[in-house]
């Protein structure tokens, strides 16, 4: 169910900004930073929900307020909820990229089941190389485009295009083998 | 001007790179340690299934000992005692008294073999008399049954391996004896435990026909193959030496050093 809410949120976020980019309108970016908080809540949500191993669990739960705040913080201060939050996005992709890690390497082990067939493989590396990939372009973004507008977007598009698409099939695979695996466990 | 922007550019790809190729590393260890993981987790459930098995078959091949003890002895010597009884109203007062006195004695040894056998009633008592009681008592049930001359010796300080294990190379002792027993024609059979610290070493050698190890028949076989296997599964070996006319001689050697491994969390001393 979680995955479906990720899904249909990001679904809907890239709808937003295709739209506003075809009829070329402005300000819609505050989208991201709303978009942004659901991600990660539903993100650590996901994490909470599978993850094995109490021990990191806690910090998950303390760290959800904690973003929340320092998010919208940042976009009321610093943003004014204008532009891509792009310490934001990071700041996401830097704990998500640790949740995550731990939560690939603490992967409930099925002597019946290789690692590909297991959903939370497939989100935990979609989050990796997705937030891993972006994590140097955006943080660099704001001043990036200051010094050359037209080759930051370039630059921009060049990353984040294949590394969200990589994210979205990676979430589909791992909507499949959930499905999957749900089909043929005992309920 | 130009040059020093392409040359942010051109690190910050590089960065990215970095980043994109420090992932891959993550998520190919990742795989791997799962993988080892999957093999662990495999490791268990056969040695456990094994375990399993092997628990199993030595309730089964108990019973079939006791059912054919009491079919063979207990039945034959309490017939006789009741024919005795039968006959003791129709002779003198002194033979009267012998045949009552010979059926005492026989009701006496009879009672004594059913103790004998309710010590091997249950399983568990591999746990609580340990490998080389059980194996005594084994041994005494065959010489007294007169099917197969044994000869046990015991070299060193014996030492618990774990109820496991123990009960693992009690099935293959055990299997080791029926074959002696059902295909290998021996008079005698020589079983030797030996306890060092170093080592520890089950051998069983009969003077039985012997087998080419090429011709043997697939139950045969694969009964002396599944006896490797449980072997090494409880981390011995077990060689297996036999030719046509000298007999066959089964080897289990087993490093208690080498035990750690088998005996932490991995591998249980107990099923539950």
């Amino acid at each position: 169910m979680l995955l479906f809410f990720i899904l249909l949120a990001t679904l809907l976020v890239e709808l937003i900004a295709v739209v506003a980019g075809y009829y070329k309108l402005k300000g819609y970016t505050f989208v991201y930073h709303i978009f942004n908080l659901i991600e990660y809540v539903l993100f650590c949500l996901y994490y909470l929900k599978v993850c094995q191993t109490d021990r990191f669990k806690k910090l998950v739960k303390i760290l959800i307020p904690v973003y929340i705040m320092f998010c919208l913080c940042i976009s009321v201060f610093h943003y004014h909820f204008d532009g891509l939050p792009a310490i934001n996005i990071d700041a996401e992709g830097f704990l998500l990229f640790i949740i995550y890690t731990h939560l690939l390497f603490s992967l409930e082990v099925n002597e019946h089941r290789l690692i590909f067939a297991h959903p939370d493989f497939w989100i935990s590396t979609g989050i990796l190389i997705f937030f891993g990939g972006v994590f140097v372009s955006f943080g660099v973004y704001p001043a990036l485009l200051n010094i050359n507008p037209t080759k930051a977007m370039g630059m921009f598009e060049k990353t984040t295009e294949p590394l969200n698409l990589i994210l979205y099939i990676c979430i589909i695979i791992s909507f499949i083998c959930l499905l999957k695996t749900k089909r043929y466990s005992i309920q | 001007m130009l040059t020093k922007n392409q040359e942010i550019f051109n690190t910050i790809e590089l960065a990215s790179i970095f980043f994109i190729l420090l992932i891959t590393i993550i998520i190919v260890t990742a795989i791997l340690y799962y993988n080892r993981r999957r093999i662990h987790k495999v490791d268990i459930s056969n040695f456990q299934s094994m375990l399993l098995q092997s628990r199993l078959e030595v309730q089964e091949q108990t019973l079939t000992n006791i059912s054919r003890e009491i079919h063979d002895n207990i039945t034959q010597v309490l017939s006789f005692v009741k024919l005795n009884l039968a006959m003791a109203g129709s002779v003198n007062e002194s033979e009267k008294q012998f045949k009552i006195d010979e059926s005492r004695e026989l009701v006496a040894q009879t009672i004594n073999d059913l103790r004998n056998l309710s010590k091997s009633l249950s399983v568990e008592h591999i746990a609580h008399l340990g490998l080389v009681k059980t194996i005594e008592i084994e041994v005494d049930r065959i010489n007294n049954s007169g099917l197969l001359q044994i000869e046990l010796i015991i070299e060193g300080d014996n030492y618990s391996l774990g109820e496991q294990r123990e009960l693992v190379l009690f099935r293959i002792f055990q299997e080791t004896l029926n074959n002696t027993l059902k295909h290998a024609n021996a008079r005698h059979l020589k079983i030797s435990l030996q306890y060092s610290k170093q080592l520890f070493t089950l051998s069983l050698e009969d003077d039985g026909k012997g087998f080419s190890p090429h011709e043997l028949s697939n139950e045969l076989g694969s009964g002396l193959k599944n006896m490797q296997n449980r072997a090494a599964l409880i981390g011995a070996v077990a060689n297996i030496n036999s030719s046509p006319g000298r007999g066959c001689r089964i080897k289990i050697i087993l490093n208690p050093l080498e035990q750690d491994k088998y005996a932490d969390g991995n591998y249980p001393n107990s099923l539950g």
